[in-house]
This record gives C-alpha cells, structure tokens and sequence, in this order.
C-alpha cells in the first residue's frame, strides 16, 4: 500500500503545489485592491470556500483515476489487495489535502488576524475543520471510484460529508455552548475522523464486489453499507441526543441588567427558597420549590429540527422576582415585552404588554413587600420604577436622568418602607420610618458608619427578633451594634477588621456579614458573623481555619442550625462547620454551577442537568 | 506424471446472468507448458483472472502449489502475467515501472528486466504512455519475468508483436521459461505460434474444457479428409466439416481410428486424406465446439 500511496500522492503534488502557490501569492499580490487589503478576507475565501471544494473534487478525481480501467490493468497485477490499492490512493489524496490545509492553517496562524472563522494553531475549531475536510475528501474517493466520475464523486461525497459533519458540530455546539459539557464536545470533534476512516475501510468490501466481481450479498453489501452511513447514523443520533438534552436544560431565570441596583436583587436571590428556571430552547419556565421539586410554570414547545437548526436558543427573561410565598413575576421579550404574573402555586398568566421600545435594561426586585419593576432607557439613561400588582396596570414613575438619580430614586423608596434604617447627620443616631414619619430607633454609643457601598440598613429578622446592625467607630476600631426600637443599641461583636458589607439573609431566617482578608496575595478568606436561624448570634467563624486543609477562594454560608453552619466552598462543596470543626457534607462535583440555596438543599446544575444536594449529603437529580 | 502443480477444479464464474464458465477443470504439472484454444468471449482471460486472483469464482476451487488465490493477492508474486491488453501509469518509463514494481516481490531481478528490455529493443526512457502496442506488449514480457515466476499466464502474447520479435519471445524467452521448469499456460484463440512449444492443448468451450490432447498426438494425429458425397447423400456431421462447395467437403479428423472412421463413410463417393496443418488443427477443434454457442 505504501508504493501505491506514493505513487498517487506524488501525481497529486503538481496540483498541491499550484494551488498552495496560487494561494499564498495571492495575499500579497490582490492586497494592493481595497477589497482584500485585509488578508484576513482571502485567507476566509481560501480556508472556507476553496479547500472544501478542493477537498472533494481531489477525492472525487483520484477515485474516479483509482476506478479507471488503466490504473486497474496497471496495478490489480500485482500482488496487492484491491483494498489496498485502493486505501493508497485514498489515503493519497487525503494527504494532499492535509498538506494544503496545514499550510493554509499556519500561514493565518503566523499571520495572527485571528477572525471567527480562521483559527491559528492547534484547537477544536482547527481540529473540527480539519477533520471534516478529510472527511469530505474521503467520501469523495469512494464516491468517485464506485461512480468512475470525479464530478459524482464530488458532488456526492460532498454532500455526505456535509450532513455528516453538521449534525455532529451541531451537537458539539449544544453540548459546549449550552451544555457546558466540553468534555464530550471534544470527545465528539475527535469523532469527526470516524466516517472518513470508515469510509476507506468500506472499500475493503466494495474492492470484493466492484473489483474481484464477488457475488452483492449481505457479506460484503452489508458492511460496506455500514461503514458508509456509520457517520450519517452517528450523526443523527448525536444531534438527537444533544437536542433532547437541550430540552431539559434548566438555567436560572435572570432577575434583570442593571448593575447599579444589583445590591438589591442579589440579596432578593439569596433568601427566598423558590427558584425560576428557564429552558431557552423549549421557551419554558419552571419554578423549583423548597423541597427541590421543579414545576412547570409557564409551558414551552418542543421544537422540531427544523426550527432547531434555525433558531436554538432565545433566551426570553429580560427581569424576574420570585418571592418567599413562591409567587412569581416575568418580564419576556420575544417580539415583544409582556409581564407575566403567577401566584404561589399556579401558572405563570399573561398581564400586561409592557410596550417597550429601544431594548432598554430591566431588572425586578423588592422592597420590603412590594414588587419593583426597574427600567433605564439604553440611550439616553433616563430612569423608571413601577410597582407591581397583579391585575393592574404597569404605571411608570420617572425617577432621574442617570444612576445616581435612580439609586436615589430607590433609596428614598426603601427609606419610606419602614424596613430600612440609616445615620442621623451626627451619626449618632439611627433614623428609621414609623408609620410614614421619620424617628428614631435607638441612640449609639459611637459614631455609626457605612457598610461597604450600603447606605442603609436593613432590618434582620431572625428568630422572632428584628434587629437593626451597623458598624459603629468604637475607639478607633470598627464594631459592630445591634439596634432594637425602643432599646438600647448594644454591641454583637467585637473589633472586626477590614470591611463589611450589609447583612445578608438566607431563606431560613439566618443573617450574616463577612470581614475579607487577603491571604498569599491573592486567596480571600473571610470571618463571618453569623446569626442563626433563631436569631442567636454565633461566635466568628474564620473560614480559613475552619477549613484549613482544603483549598478554596470562595465561602459562603448558606443555612444555620444551631451553632452550625453550612458553607457552600467556591459553589462545588457543601461544607459544615461551628467555627472549630468542619466537615464535609456533600461534593457537587468540579461542573457545578449556579449553586442557590432552597429549603430541603442545595440546587445546582452541571451538564447533565439540575440536582439538588440535600442538607444530609444525598444528591439526587431534578431531571 | 504429477498434474498437482496447478489444480483447477469444478470452476463456476458467472457475471449478471451471463454464465462463463460452468464447472472448468484443469490440472498442469510443474514445467509443463498448456495452450489453452477457444473461441472470443469463450473464457480464456476469465479463467486467467481467476487463477491470478483479480475475479473470485462463484464456486470451485484454485490451487497453486498448494497456494490459493485470495482478496490479498499473495499469489500473484508467483504468477508472471502478460495481459491481452497491457496497460501501465502513462508518465511511467519503462526503467519507472521496473522499479515501481520491483517494490512489491521480493525476490525482483533488475537486471534481468533491463537485459529483457534490450533483447526485445524496448526503449527505456520514454514515457509507456506513447508507446506502442508492441512496446506494451514488451514491456508487459519483462515484467512478468522479472520476478522469476512458477506459473506464466501469457493471453494472447505475440498480439501486436512483429516477426523478429515474436521469434525472440517464442523461441527465446518461452524457451527459457521451459528449460527452467516453469509451468507455461498460453491461451489464444490463434496457436500456430506456440504450437511447438505447448505439451498439451485444452479447447474451452461453453464453460468447460471440453477436450485436452497432447500436442505430439496432434502433430502425428491430425487429418485433413476431403471428400466428394454421393449425390443426395446426406452431409456427415457438420460440427467436423471445415468448408463445404457443392459436393466436395473438407472434414477435420483426429486419431487415427476415427481417420478410418471417416473414411469408411457411406455417403462419401471419394476421399483422401492429409496432415492438417497447425492451423487446420485448431480451426478443426474449434469448429466442434460451434454447435455449443
């Protein structure tokens, strides 16, 4: 085989050399004209149109020259296999190929005008292209040999090639893109090798029935049959595995694009235990509840492929807002912006089109009991709120030109709510809203100052206590205070260092606020100040010693019991500890992601899906 | 003597529904030389192809030595092969050819097929694809001698080949081929070239080797009766007339007992008899296989 390789790889060489020639000059050559100044257009011309054609007219030619009744006459004499006669020459002109693709490659690798479509060394994109140009080639002899036509050949190994190699790319592009599983999206590129080597191993059967004149049957029928479509059936059913996996997918409903007021709907994210889900494929909503069942809420279409391959993903939330009674408010955007309501337990419902024009950023939150509906026009920065009721219409208010005016805006609401607290001009007082009019909640010891890029102060219930906590300056450290109306502020802990930001609460009722340190430069390690889930205050919790042992950069606590409390460490590991021993609860494994805290666990997704990890350890899957 | 060195036995090929052979045996001893006579399309190349692997029989069985021709053409690196129409990579020379091929036998002599192709004044730098059909012819010779074969399949191989040529090749090489104890199988639908070099002689016909004699048999054996017929006498067999004018027939005759036959016909007014020549022979035996087509 290895003669009869050389001899149909060095026929190829004039063809190789010409058009690499005719390819590489032409950068500098057509670069003098406005439209390829920029070499980055004929290389795409080249790599994208030129070499796959390349590819299957050479497959088709050297198939049909294989197939002739000289090159038999002059090679089936000797005592070779007509397989392998036929493989060389194959193999030959996939060579060719190969040569002409890893010269092309490198030259817009060296040339570093790295676009969408050329890719420079050795990747998946590189990997995938090449693969599939082989593939094509392939396809093409085999093609042209069983036809003695170049332009069959071509024609019809091409076009195999091309619904082979779709249907395993659009798989890829699912599992990657939407998935998150590149691991089998590079176990799949490497699959693209699979129909091109298939395809010469069918002329092992093919020679039998086409050259040695054997009798059609099953016996080498069959095979050849096989080995031809294994990339087509592959294909296929990769395509509807992805496809079907896509129909599955569940990603968190975003709660909306404002930065400024992400202080707000990050919080709102943490202490409610119902999340909204969104599969961007099907169009669907689900809503997952305390327990960690998923339910859906507003019903999608499965999508044939056709419309698949058409239009994949649209992802449709524009805002949201769960609340902790499990009701739910949307904004989506298709053509249009409509508001969608449910109430806990039901179907999302259909309120209001919201009208919008000019793709301005949304987001939803709450402010105390009351749902927020946030817009800034995307040109010309200009503020809105609405409150939100089901059953009402959407009325805008106009809260300022610009972010400054409308955090204002939103501080003055809060401020008004009753559940918010802030510093007297002195600083020695904490002012909070009583029944519409301004008065104050406890008189401190020292002067108050800010959590970090938090003006207010948020009333924390836990237990059955509310409590209002600030930093105090106390001698020149920073402490923290607890304010009760109508008591005394007194103080919860002691000198903690660095800054903190405002309290948070999780679902449960439990509170916290972190102090972060720099460890080695780079790590964060964070004390916490924990309140649990019946108001008690715990000792600090250093979650560097309190994990020691264990490498992370991330902690974040998640639920109390008691003196315990629950670390999520970087989103991948449930961890528990008191301050002084810790242990492992469960490990959701290097995938996970969008880790959120419910009731009954931990829900998070990782490429096969959502999952919930219980408090106990035990993981199970919501799929 | 041991006809075990090629054993073909009860060979069945069809193509589509064109049967072309239907249950051929042959046997040929080591150095033995084989002239195998049929008609166009009688089967003579399939049955070549066969033996060399290129086709797989419908059923049957082949045997080389104990070798078996297969799908991975083992055998062929014992089979010399010069092809009715041979054919090689046009931007070949001939000096290209001898050493694309010298890559696959092991056991190919160099010198030997540029020796050859000077004996036979085949050019060694043009390219084979301006060379003539004779050209093609020798350099086919020098190939399938080159790699010191057991068996030489020859089909038709003085076609296109002028005298000077042929007589090097009949006399020469085939010569050679012999004294060395090769097994020689020539088949033609012509003989008379290599009617002194063939042992036996096999007429194919309808799928079959339908007659094997031996060449000495032929030489001393053969005659050429002609006859004048009584008036309104029926014709005798016509498979075995080779021309007919009016009453006067020419019957072909092989084996001295069926000459006596003959000639003792009832029909016959007068006859005489001679050897027939060669040519004679073989038109003879081909016509007896007319009936069959």
């Amino acid at each position: 085989m290895n003669r009869i390789f050389i001899l149909y790889f060095k026929k190829n060489l004039p063809g190789v050399a010409t058009g690499l020639a005719v390819a590489l000059l032409s950068i500098p050559l057509l670069s003098r004209f406005s439209l390829f100044a920029d070499p980055d257009i004929l290389l795409f011309f080249w790599v994208s149109i030129a070499l796959p054609a390349a590819a299957v007219v050479l497959g088709g030619m050297t198939g049909a020259e294989a197939a002739s009744e000289t090159a038999k006459d002059a090679e089936a004499v000797l005592p070779v296999s007509g397989f392998a006669r036929l493989a060389g020459a194959g193999l030959a002109a996939i060579a060719a190929i190969a040569v002409i693709a890893a010269v092309l490659l490198a030259v817009s690798g060296h040339l570093k005008h790295g676009t969408a479509y050329i890719q420079g060394g050795l990747n998946f994109g590189s990997a995938a292209y090449l693969l599939g140009l082989l593939e094509a080639c392939a396809f093409s002899f085999v093609f042209g040999k069983l036809s003695r036509s170049m332009i069959a050949g071509a024609a019809a190994g091409g076009g195999l090639a091309v619904l082979t190699t779709t249907g395993i790319l659009a798989s890829v592009a699912v599992d990657s893109l939407l998935l998150g599983d590149g691991r089998a999206a590079y176990f799949k590129i490497l699959m693209l090798g699979v129909p091109g080597f298939c395809a010469i191993l069918s002329l092992k059967y093919l020679s039998e029935i086409s050259e040695r004149k054997t009798k059609a049957g099953l016996r080498n029928l069959g095979p050849a049959i096989l080995l031809l479509t294994i990339g087509l059936i592959a294909s296929g059913g990769l395509l509807a595995v992805s496809k079907a996996r896509a129909h599955k997918l569940l990603i968190p409903a975003r709660q909306g694009d404002l930065a400024y007021l992400n202080f707000i709907y990050a919080k709102n994210t943490r202490d409610c235990s119902y999340k909204l889900y969104e599969n961007p494929v099907k169009g669907e909503f689900s809503v997952v509840g305390p327990e960690g069942r998923a339910r859906v809420v507003k019903p999608g279409k499965t999508k044939s492929y056709t419309e698949f391959f058409k239009d994949p993903v649209h992802y449709a939330t524009e805002a949201s807002l769960v609340r902790g009674d499990g009701s739910v408010w949307l904004v989506t955007r298709e053509k249009e912006y409509k508001l969608y309501y449910a109430r806990p337990g039901g179907p999302l419902e259909f309120q209001a089109d919201l009208g919008l024009k000019d793709n301005p950023r949304l987001a939803m939150f709450r402010l105390g009991d009351k749902p927020y509906l946030a817009m800034t026009s995307r040109y010309d920065s200009m503020q809105y709120l609405a409150e939100l009721a089901p059953g009402l219409p959407v009325k805008w208010e106009f809260t300022g030109a610009g972010t400054d005016e409308g955090r204002a805006a939103v501080i003055k609401k809060k401020k008004a709510s009753g559940k918010y607290a802030w510093l007297s001009e002195d600083k020695r007082k904490l002012i909070a809203a009583v029944n519409g009019r301004e008065a104050a909640v406890c008189s401190l010891p020292y002067k108050g100052a800010a959590f970090y890029h938090a003006p207010l102060y948020e009333a924390v219930r836990s237990g059955n206590k509310t409590r209002f906590f600030l930093p105090l300056m106390k001698n020149g450290k920073t402490a923290l205070y607890y304010c009760m109306p109508g008591k005394a502020a007194a103080e919860a802990w002691d000198a903690p260092e660095g800054y903190m930001f405002e309290f948070r609460t999780n679902h449960e009722g439990s509170a916290y606020t972190a102090v972060t340190r720099r460890i080695n430069g780079n790590d964060e390690k964070r004390v916490f100040y924990v309140i649990n889930e019946t108001g008690k205050m715990l000792p600090p919790i250093d979650a560097g010693k309190a994990f020691a042992g264990r490498s992370f950069k991330r902690a974040l606590p998640v639920k109390s019991v008691g003196d315990e409390v629950f670390f999520l460490l970087d989103g991948r590991t449930l961890a528990k500890t008191d301050g002084t021993k810790a242990s492992s609860v469960a490990e959701l494994g290097s995938r996970a992601s969008d880790a959120a805290a419910v009731r009954d666990g931990i829900l998070f997704r990782d490429k096969s899906g959502l999952h919930i990890a219980g408090w106990d350890g035990e993981t199970r899957s919501l799929n | 003597m041991n006809r075990d060195f090629l054993s073909v036995n009860s060979l069945y090929k069809s193509f589509g529904r064109t049967v072309v052979l239907s249950g051929l045996d042959l046997r040929a001893a080591r150095g033995e030389v084989i002239g195998i006579l049929g008609r166009n399309g009688a089967g003579k190349t399939t049955l070549l192809r066969l033996i060399l692997g290129l086709l797989q029989a419908d059923s049957g069985t082949i045997a080389l030595d104990g070798k078996v021709p297969d799908a991975g053409g083992a055998i062929r690196r014992h089979i010399g092969y010069v092809p009715e129409k041979p054919a090689f990579h046009s931007q070949m020379t001939a000096e290209d050819v001898f050493r694309f091929r010298s890559a696959f036998y092991g056991n190919w002599d160099m010198e030997k097929a540029l020796s050859t192709a000077k004996r036979l004044e085949l050019p060694l730098d043009k390219k084979s694809g301006v060379f003539s059909k004779g050209n093609l012819a020798k350099l086919a010779w020098c190939c399938a001698i080159a790699h010191d074969p057991q068996l030489l399949l020859l089909d038709e191989p003085t076609s296109g080949l002028d005298y000077l040529i042929k007589d090097k090749i009949l006399d020469g090489l085939i010569g050679e081929l012999v004294t060395a104890k090769k097994t020689v199988i020539i088949a033609s639908h012509v003989m008379e070239d290599s009617f002194n070099l063939i042992d036996r002689l096999a007429v194919l016909s309808a799928g079959k080797i339908k007659e094997i004699h031996e060449a000495e048999t032929l030489k001393a054996g053969a005659f050429l009766v002609t006859a004048r017929l009584k008036e309104s006498a029926a014709m005798p067999d016509p498979a075995a007339i080779l021309s007919s004018e009016g009453r006067i027939v020419s019957i072909g005759v092989i084996g001295r007992e069926n000459l006596g036959k003959v000639l003792a016909e009832s029909c016959f007014e007068s006859a005489e008899h001679r050897p027939m020549t060669p040519a004679e022979i073989f038109r003879a035996l081909l016509c007896r296989t007319k009936e069959e087509l």
